[in-house]
């Protein structure tokens, strides 16, 4: 049986200010996880670890089943990324610049490259500098399916793009995880797009993991909660995450649906949360 | 490699022209030139060029640290690239030079020769042997303003340079002054590629 594609344990990152804070969490083969958070929880420090850009304090990071630091060369093959930021050449046209990446990757496919240029209407003989946002990403993410990556790996691939642009990207990578040969981390504080095809979720907050978990148990576990204020007492209290009051009531997120159902007796609504329902209320337990 | 080679010709095509226009009109004024402004024009071409490599280079780290490259390679073409320019460059004047010669039937030797030659490739492998170090331990912006004093200091020792070399410089001497670059650019590789695999992106 195949191992999990990507596994974090106990990775530990220390800054002036901030630590990601012995952080764990697994991806299986052929899912996509959505990996939340707020702006300076930690997403791009975990992201930049996976990728060795930074080097680890402590813990231990698996991707195939082989050590990130150790097997770096062997594991960056079968790796593709998406950065937040352009890191190509600006002032190269997307063929310069290809010719430049695609001969240090063994399985690079040419006519892989090829199609979603055309897809993505990329034109190759402008340089890169004269290109969209959102056409740099996609950019991006042709030069990481063109050498059948087994992990995308992508951060903030969706931030400052247009809902058109972000709609293609997200359809783009429902087909890729089709074939289940290929497995996505997707970083993004842009829930939404997550709601649509993330399998998992692995929630962020300063530095800590909050959960990491299936989409689907999220939305079994937790419960938007809306009511009049009364009904906030201390019976409620140990099944509410986080809560907001407001002149004419109160919103909240809740565990245990079938609980609070019976202990509010009806006077409570209780919907479907999204994931921003659960990022939000999740990270302001504090003030519960 | 050669990948990240090409990938700094693109980059440097403008440059590289303008620097080929700079060695062809020097080529054609060699025959009245000192050794010495010989050694100086081909240093100040290793420095244009050591000091455009890197120009591109403030955000491209990222990209060449999660593609698989070894971190070897990212540092030995840059040392690499600077010669292999300074060899086309060397060519291009040897060549333009000689052209020179023809057209205007000069009596006057070719004032390139080999050990000034040998000067100032070794002087491009000092000055880039001691800028590197610098740029990979503190980036391109905060490197750029010491790779440029390092370049004026150069200049200033150089005329004391060319009167040791004038007085000095055997056979022996040469191949002394060939291992004791060789082994600083070596160390110096050493160091770079030491601060660039302790760097955070």
């Amino acid at each position: 049986m195949m191992g999990p594609i990507l596994e974090l344990r106990d990775v530990v990152k220390n800054f002036t200010g901030f630590k990601l804070n012995g952080i764990s969490f697994t991806l299986e083969p052929g899912y996509i996880m959505g990996f939340i958070g707020a702006n300076g929880s930690g997403k791009t420090t975990t992201i930049k670890l996976i990728m060795n850009l930074l080097h680890l304090d402590m813990g231990e990071i698996k991707v195939f089943g082989l050590d990130s630091r150790r097997h770096e060369q062997e594991v960056k093959q079968r790796i593709g990324f998406v950065y937040d930021d352009n890191h190509f050449y600006e002032e190269l046209t997307i063929i310069q610049m290809t010719k430049v990446v695609a001969p240090f990757y063994k399985n690079w496919d040419w006519d892989t490259y090829n199609h979603y240029v055309h897809r993505f209407n990329l034109p190759e003989a402008k340089k890169i500098k004269t290109f969209s946002r959102g056409m740099k990403m996609k950019y991006a993410l042709a030069v990481a399916l063109a050498h059948k990556a087994e992990l995308l790996i992508m951060d903030e691939p969706t931030s400052g793009l247009d809902p058109i642009v972000r709609s293609e990207l997200l359809d783009i990578l429902s087909e890729v995880i089709q074939d289940e040969s290929c497995s996505i981390l997707f970083s993004s504080h842009i829930t939404s797009d997550l709601d649509r095809i993330a399998d998992y979720v692995t929630l962020i907050h300063q530095g800590n993991i909050v959960f990491s978990t299936s989409k689907e148990e999220l939305f079994e576990r937790y419960s938007v909660i809306k009511g009049e204020r009364s009904l906030l007492d201390s019976n409620l209290q140990p099944y509410l995450v986080g809560v907001r009051e407001n002149q004419f009531g109160f919103e909240g997120l809740v565990v245990d649906r079938e609980s609070v159902a019976r202990l509010t007796g009806g006077k409570a609504v209780l919907e479907r949360p999204t994931l921003e329902d659960i990022m939000l209320y999740c990270t302001r337990e504090e003030e519960v | 490699m050669r990948h990240l080679l090409l990938k700094d010709f693109m980059l440097q095509k403008r440059i590289l022209v303008l620097v080929c226009v700079y060695v062809i009109v020097l080529g054609f004024l060699f025959q009245g030139m000192t050794d010495g402004q010989i050694v100086l024009a081909m240093s100040i071409v290793g420095f244009i060029l050591i000091i455009f490599s890197t120009a591109w280079e403030s955000k491209s780290d990222v990209l060449w640290n999660s593609v698989p490259i070894p971190t070897w390679k990212i540092v030995g073409a840059k040392y690499l690239s600077i010669f292999v320019y300074l060899a086309g460059a060397l060519a291009l004047a040897l060549l333009s030079s000689a052209v020179g010669k023809l057209i205007s039937s000069s009596e006057t030797a070719l004032a390139v020769n080999f050990p000034s030659i040998l000067s100032g490739v070794l002087i491009v492998a000092l000055v880039s042997g001691v800028y590197w170090p610098l740029y990979y331990a503190l980036g391109y912006v905060k490197s750029r303003y010491t790779g440029i004093i390092l370049y004026v200091g150069c200049l200033y020792l150089m005329p004391s340079l060319s009167q040791f070399r004038e007085m000095h410089f055997t056979a022996l001497m040469m191949i002394l002054s060939v291992g004791i670059v060789g082994i600083l650019v070596a160390v110096s590789f050493g160091i770079s590629l030491y601060f660039y695999q302790r760097r955070e992106f």
